[in-house]
């Protein structure tokens, strides 16, 4: 049911004109009462009576009182609506017969007032309440429309332009916003629940939001924000509420603790840098808070190990414990400590030898203990332990006597990578911490962060930066960043700011997102943009300037990539991986390197490997990385992201680097020695060999087709054990790449020789390239089983080597035309006048 | 519930609730601000655990410790004293301030009624 004249807000909003009235007698009275007290006073100076003013007065800052306090039942009472009716019980029991108007606040009824044409009806027109919410001049709508750059006039005429009159009941709109109301944690419905469910009931509205690709969630979430905002605000003002005067914090805390005097050189303060925040709210991560809190207050040994990549998130749990042991929110063992991480490298750059360094330590130690009210933290921990760096110090023999001290309290910090190979190999080191593991944010929670983030770095550098955009940096650092969350979306949200700053424009939308990251990782991220569409479009043709023939495969690879970048693709892995079968010397390579200098830009961003080294188990750590060294691929993946990775000759490598790669095609990633993932997502993957190339040979003598030809060299491949059934499977296409032809080959004999023209002519020596030459040049370099590779020899030896005799001759002077003869390969030349 | 009815649950049943609440809060933070909790619980201790540890079995240097120990301990229970003190005063003010404003609230309306009327009435006059 939903009957509006039954609540208490349709009360409020009747006697509103009178609460108006309200407000200009306080400002009246306010006046008359300063006005009166001045005049006294001033007859006061003037030592005359003012007694006659006394009854003004009084009477005036009566009416005065009297009016604040009316003023104040209608802010936070009757606006409010405070209530004892629960949301939540509605969802518990929605068969239940009740006055849903009873649930919205104030403002959202006065929408509704506004909308229903008669105060009785319990359905109303969805584009007038739609219209009459966008009107409104509730800073929560303001705050929705800004931040999803909506705006109000757009649609306003989108919705008068439709014509067409839906007409929900009222209920059901309201049951809808209910269900946001509880999911962001509110007691009321307010109007930005009213438009969350409006986006999904009033077909117009819902029409226009696919139109700007804005889903509900995102309407959600910027609701949600709206919402935590004003929350903040209206808790800070409550200057007089416990929560906030204890952020003034107290004295004589740390009275009965003892002096650290080598502590405080060596050290640096967390609690201040927290507290120099204000003590802000940290966001998510509330199990692995507990768990430290655990760690710290239990009797026994009180340490904790905080394990987790780098960028996980490690420092907010330590900051999230700090503000409540400030507030006194924790255990009696936590409050009122200082947390303070020793500088271990500024302590032993500063002392010249080891033992001065370790007794420092000691001491550092010996303090906290003493002190009774720090809890140190270690940071970086494995750069302490198992140490084979000159300069830096062992801690591991100093640490392993305090650790099972119960009167120190220790938060030590390492990465996966560091517990691994350092801790685990010291099991008495390790048992007396309480390993809590950081996986890293959420996404929900990573964007309830850059929400927050967002608000400091807008006053600071006076931009607007839209929901669009703070979504689009976490699902672009999800997609190509692959640190964990939340740092990489925080420093990309620095980045753009920082970028925008000195730009006109004042707000910071998905686009600009777009181009901060593809500078930062320099792979093109976002849209594709109108060149990389015209490319990908006439990928065909680009790559048939470079290569010769081979138009089956040409093809293949054409329309892979299409599917990938226009993001059709659903699988993962790479953007597109072939595998390439035929004979040698037919544009295996030289497709590969065409697709490299036509898509990456440059022959450089090919990345190749020549499998025949790779022939033993031995040679895996030279792939991947060992302690002793760097894995070639691995580390070339990781400094080129963007890229093409050319593996030739793979029927060559050990079986087990065949293993290696069927992750790669899958999943497009690769754990190097270290454990961390290299990603291939940004890669196109080209693995070539000529296995089983006779039969292609032989096909084509016999004059089969595309399709028959490599059905039978996968049959023959498959029976001879050369690639496993599921390696071949993994890849996007398997291509097969014929024998030349004779046409063919005069083609490539004439781009060959076109580079030999290109580099004649910046001599200024004009070189012509006859069909005989090309002709003779294919008939001394053609066979079958070397393809056009014997051609790059025939026109070394025969056409370069008698230009090279020439020149050394001096016989070529510039501005010269000259000419190969095809029979005997000397150089016809005709020199200028 | 009619808003004129409404306005009196709300001064005298939301509001007085408020404001005792905020009066426990002021009561609780000055417990907080002077850290009354750890100074209770170290009223004797030494100030700023200023007590050297024994270093020998020599009765002279027994002797020397013990001395340090109390005057330590004399310097910190003084320091401690005086803290107490503010905090005593404070709260007590606070309680004051509190209970007068808590009445006053109670009998707000009526003395406001009071005071215009008796306003309107020397205004005539």
């Amino acid at each position: 049911m939903f009957n509006l004249t039954r609540t208490r807000a349709y009360q409020a909003i009747l006697s509103e004109p009178l609460f108006k009235m309200n407000k200009a007698v306080k400002g009246i009275s306010f006046a008359i009462f300063s006005v009166s007290l001045a005049t006294y006073i001033f007859y006061a100076f003037a030592k005359e009576s003012g007694s006659w003013i006394l009854p003004i007065i009084s009477l005036f800052f009566s009416i005065m009182i009297i009016s604040i306090t009316i003023d104040s039942f209608y802010d936070s009472f009757v606006r409010k609506g405070r209530d004892k009716k629960r949301l939540e019980e509605v969802l518990d029991d929605p068969s239940k017969d009740r006055n849903l108007a009873d649930y919205i606040d104030l403002e959202t009824a006065k929408i509704f007032f506004n909308s229903l044409t008669s105060y009785r009806e319990s359905s109303v027109s969805s584009s007038s309440l739609l219209f009459n919410l966008i009107n409104s001049k509730d800073r929560r709508m303001l705050h929705i429309l800004s931040r999803l750059m909506l705006s109000r006039d757009y649609i306003k005429d989108r919705i008068s332009a439709s014509k067409s009159e839906n007409v929900i009941p009222c209920d059901e709109i309201v049951m809808e916003a209910i269900k946001t109301s509880v999911k962001r944690g509110g007691d009321r419905v307010s109007e930005g629940d009213l438009f969350c469910a409006l986006s999904f009931l009033e077909p117009n509205m819902k029409k226009l939001l696919v139109e700007l690709s804005i889903k509900r969630e995102d309407i959600e979430n910027v609701n949600w924000w709206g919402e935590s905002i004003m929350r903040r605000i209206e808790f800070f003002n409550k200057f007089w509420e416990y929560d906030n005067l204890i952020r003034t914090g107290s004295v004589g805390g740390d009275w009965a603790a003892g002096w650290t005097p080598t502590l405080d050189r060596y050290s640096v303060q967390w609690t201040s840098i927290v507290g120099g925040r204000g003590y802000e709210e940290i966001v998510g991560y509330k199990e692995e808070v507990e768990m430290l809190e655990d760690a710290l207050a239990k009797k026994g040994s009180k340490n904790a190990l905080i394990v987790g990549e780098i960028g996980s998130g490690r420092k907010n749990i330590v900051h999230s414990v700090i503000k409540k042991s400030f507030s006194q929110q924790s255990f009696p063992e936590i409050n009122n400590k200082k947390f303070i991480e020793i500088d271990l490298i500024s302590l032993t750059s500063s002392l010249d030898s080891v033992e001065k360094a370790e007794s420092a330590i000691t001491a550092c130690f010996n303090e906290a203990i003493r002190a009774g009210n720090i809890i140190l933290i270690i940071n970086n921990l494995q750069e302490f332990i198992d140490v084979q760096k000159a300069g830096v110090i062992d801690i591991s023999g100093i640490l392993l006597p305090y650790l099972n001290n119960s009167r120190l309290q220790l938060i030590c910090i390492t990465t996966y990578g560091g517990l691994h190979q350092k801790l685990e190999g010291k099991p008495g080191i390790l048992q007396a911490f309480t390993k809590i593991e950081i996986k890293g944010m959420t996404e929900q929670d990573t964007l309830l962060l850059l929400e927050s983030k967002s608000m400091q770095m807008e006053s600071e550098y006076k931009k607007f930066i839209s929901y669009q955009a703070l979504k689009e940096i976490i699902i672009m650092t999800g997609r190509y960043i692959s640190t964990p969350l939340p740092e990489k979306a925080t420093s990309l949200l620095e980045d753009v700011f920082s970028f925008y700053s000195n730009k006109e424009d004042y707000v910071i939308d998905a686009k600009v997102v777009d181009d901060v990251l593809t500078k930062k990782i320099e792979i093109p991220v976002g849209a594709l943009d109108v060149k990389e569409k015209n490319l990908l479009l006439e990928m065909e043709n680009e790559l048939h300037t470079r290569v010769v023939g081979q138009h089956d495969a040409i093809k293949d690879i054409s329309a892979a990539l299409r599917r990938a970048r226009s993001g059709v693709q659903t699988r993962k892995g790479p953007m597109g991986s072939f595998l390439f079968l035929g004979p040698t010397g037919v544009g295996k390579t030289e497709t590969a390197k065409a697709l490299a200098d036509i898509y990456f830009g440059s022959e450089e961003k090919l990345i190749r490997l020549d499998m025949s080294e790779f022939q033993r188990v031995e040679d895996i750590p030279r792939l991947m990385g060992s302690e002793t060294q760097e894995g070639i691929l691995t580390t070339k993946v990781r400094e080129t992201p963007f890229s093409l990775v050319l593996l030739d000759e793979i029927e060559k490598a050990y079986p087990d680097i065949l293993n290696l790669f069927l992750q790669v095609l899958d999943e497009g990633y690769l754990n190097d020695n270290y454990g961390q993932k290299v990603s291939f997502l940004n890669t196109i993957v080209i693995a070539t060999s000529n296995a089983g190339y006779q039969i292609i040979l032989e096909s084509v003598k016999n004059g089969k087709g595309g399709e028959e030809i490599k059905e039978e060299l996968l049959n023959n491949i498959f029976e001879k054990g050369l690639f496993r059934p599921e390696f071949i499977n993994r890849f996007d296409s398997t291509v097969v790449f014929r024998s030349l032809t004779e046409e063919e080959l005069l083609q490539i004999a004439g781009l060959q020789l076109e580079k030999l023209k290109k580099r004649l002519a910046e001599k200024e020596i004009k070189f012509i390239v006859s069909d005989e030459l090309k002709r003779r040049i294919v008939e001394l370099s053609y066979n079958p089983s070397f393809g056009a590779r014997e051609m790059k020899r025939v026109i070394q030896d025969k056409v370069e080597d008698s230009l090279a005799q020439a020149f050394l001759a001096d016989k070529i002077q510039n501005g010269a035309t000259i000419e190969i003869d095809p029979e005997q390969f000397y150089v016809l030349i005709q020199n200028p006048e | 519930m009619p808003i004129a009815l409404a306005y009196f649950y709300w001064y005298y049943f939301e509001m007085t609730k408020d404001i005792l609440r905020i009066f426990q809060g002021y009561l609780r933070y000055w417990v907080f601000f002077f850290s009354i909790k750890q100074t209770f619980r170290s009223l004797f201790s030494p100030w700023k655990m200023m007590d050297d540890p024994q270093k020998g079995n020599l009765m002279a240097e027994i002797f020397e410790t013990a001395i340090n120990s109390l005057i330590s301990r004399a310097i910190g229970f003084v320091m401690r004293l005086f803290l107490l003190s503010f905090f005593f005063a404070i709260e007590a003010i606070t309680i004051v301030v509190g209970v007068s404003l808590f009445v006053i609230w109670i009998f707000m309306p009526i003395i406001l009624i009071w005071i215009i009327i008796y306003s309107f009435t020397k205004i005539n006059v």
